[in-house]
Formats: structure tokens, sequence, C-alpha cells
């Protein structure tokens, strides 16, 4: 019986790096980045809208990933699956927040923190602090997400100031 | 045509005099006709947001706005966007860096990584465990 395939964010980041793909890693795993001690089930990457394919064909190559029926990958916002992990890859030029804060994907590119590991041979790229704050005010209808977001806001301030 | 201006009479009073605190708000006239549908400006309707619940909401979800900017943009989100665009955003740092932030901070981007993944691991045990 064939194994269920496992998602690996450090493998992933390492085939993002060495396909020079442009992306960013965001969401939770980009907070616990900056030092936040949070977990979640969500792989979070916002990616060059120019580069979206070759991540994708990455994420297919690599790990086998699941294709839900209908999902369309030219959409900004595609999800997909590796086993259980789910992956949201956004791939819009433009995100506006719910404070109407516009984020740019290249200027929060060029404002990106790079973060290197060379003893797992790891380089990838995380918004920085406040694009990442700006990043996390998106409002959600479940409250359990809203909260989740707050606490993530809250640790990121901290770690700032 | 003038932008409508509003006076409400807030329910909290001024903690210097002790008098209602009234604000006094200058809109967007298509807003403000738009808003009828959600907030009851005479304060004789029933059901629907009364002018200093609407101040209290704009105030919360837009803090760093001038207030008549963020009245608006409540009656944008009262409107168009449900309760949910309505939750503020707006959360203080902690006092001092809690202990567990500085022990997760130092280690390197790999060891977040993996420890992240070993939490993650460990709470799906929890949750599936009969």
């Amino acid at each position: 019986m064939k194994d269920e395939p496992e998602f690996d964010l450090i493998r992933c980041l390492q085939e993002i790096h060495r396909r020079g793909i442009r992306c960013l890693l965001i969401g939770r795993w980009a907070v616990a980045q900056h030092g936040a001690p949070v977990v979640t089930a969500d792989y979070d990457f916002w990616v060059d809208p120019k580069e979206r394919n070759r991540l994708f064909a990455m994420l297919l190559e690599v790990f086998d990933a699941e294709l839900p029926p209908g999902v369309r990958l030219d959409k900004p916002i595609a999800t997909i699956y590796v086993g259980p992990d789910k992956i949201d890859c956004f791939s819009t030029r433009k995100m506006v927040n719910a404070d109407g804060q516009a984020l740019a994907f290249s200027e929060v590119y060029e404002r990106s923190v790079e973060k290197r590991d060379p003893g797992a041979d790891l380089s990838f790229r995380v918004p920085c602090i406040d694009d990442l704050i700006a990043l996390k005010k998106f409002p959600s209808k479940d409250p359990v997400k809203h909260a989740r977001n707050l606490e993530d806001i809250r640790y990121l301030k901290t770690l700032k100031s | 045509m003038r932008k409508p201006q509003v006076s409400v009479r807030l329910s909290r009073g001024s903690v210097r005099s002790g008098c209602p605190e009234i604000a006094r708000l200058t809109l967007n006239p298509v807003l403000y006709h738009l808003s009828y549908k959600v907030v009851d400006w005479s304060g004789r309707e029933g059901g629907k947001l009364r002018p200093a619940e609407l101040v209290e909401i704009a105030r919360a979800r837009f803090p760093v706005l001038p207030l008549s900017w963020a009245v608006e943009g409540a009656i944008a989100l009262l409107l168009t966007g449900g309760p949910a665009a309505l939750e503020s955003f707006e959360t203080e740092p902690y006092d001092e860096l809690p202990e567990q932030l500085r022990r997760f901070r130092v280690l390197s981007p790999a060891k977040k990584i993996s420890l992240g993944r070993r939490w993650l691991r460990e709470l799906r045990q929890v949750r599936d465990a009969r």
C-alpha cells in the first residue's frame, strides 16, 4: 500500500530557493520565524504572479500534491493538498486588508527578511514584521481564526517592541 | 452640495466634566443616505443601530482614523461586509517578552520549523486519540 504523501516545509523551502522562485512564506509559519511559538496545520505562500506555475509544478513534482476537483491554478488563491496538509498559494499582485492598507507583492518582497540556516542548507524569505501584521488583518467569519490572528498580531507587536 | 453634519450624544460621559460627550461628524452624503438602512439616526425606530453604538463600533474598528472617517468606514462595512468585517484587529503587545517567546526566538529557522512540525504532530495525535 502506498504511503500517504507528507509535506515537508524545509524541503519545500529548499526547492523554492534552489529553483529561484520569487516566493514568500506567509501566515503562521512566518510568524513563528519571527519568534512567536505558534503552530498551524496550514502552509501559506505568496508567490510572484509570474512564477505561480513554477511553484505549482514544484509542489506536484516533489510532493505529489493533490489538486481538489475543480480547483483552478490560474486563480489568485489556490489551495492544494499534500496528504492531510493544506497549502494555500496566493499569487495576487496586490492585497488590500481590512484596514484598507494595500500590500503589493513586489513591495512586500523588497522589504522581506531573509532567513538563513546554513546548517540545514536553508534560505528563504518572510515578510517583515510590519507587513506580516498587515497581512494578518483580513476578516474571518470564523471567530477562532480571528482570535488566532489577534494573538499573532500581539506576538508580532511584542517582538517588534 | 454640503456634506451632512451630525451630532451624536455618546452614552459615556466625559471623564473630566462628567457631561455627556458629543461627537460631531461630517459624513459622505451617499454613505449617510445609505446608512439609514442600518442606523437609526432619529433614535425612534427599533431594530437598528443607535448612533452612539455606531460611533463605538467605528472607534474600535478604526482607532487611528479621524472619527468621521471611521464612522464612514463602519457604515460601509455594515452595508457590505457583515459582522466579521467589523471585528477590530487592535491589540496591545505584551508588557514584557514572555519566557516562551525568548526561548523560541533564539532557535535557528530550521529548528523553529521542526519544532512547529513536532507540536503539530503532537496536537494531531492528541486530537485523534481514542
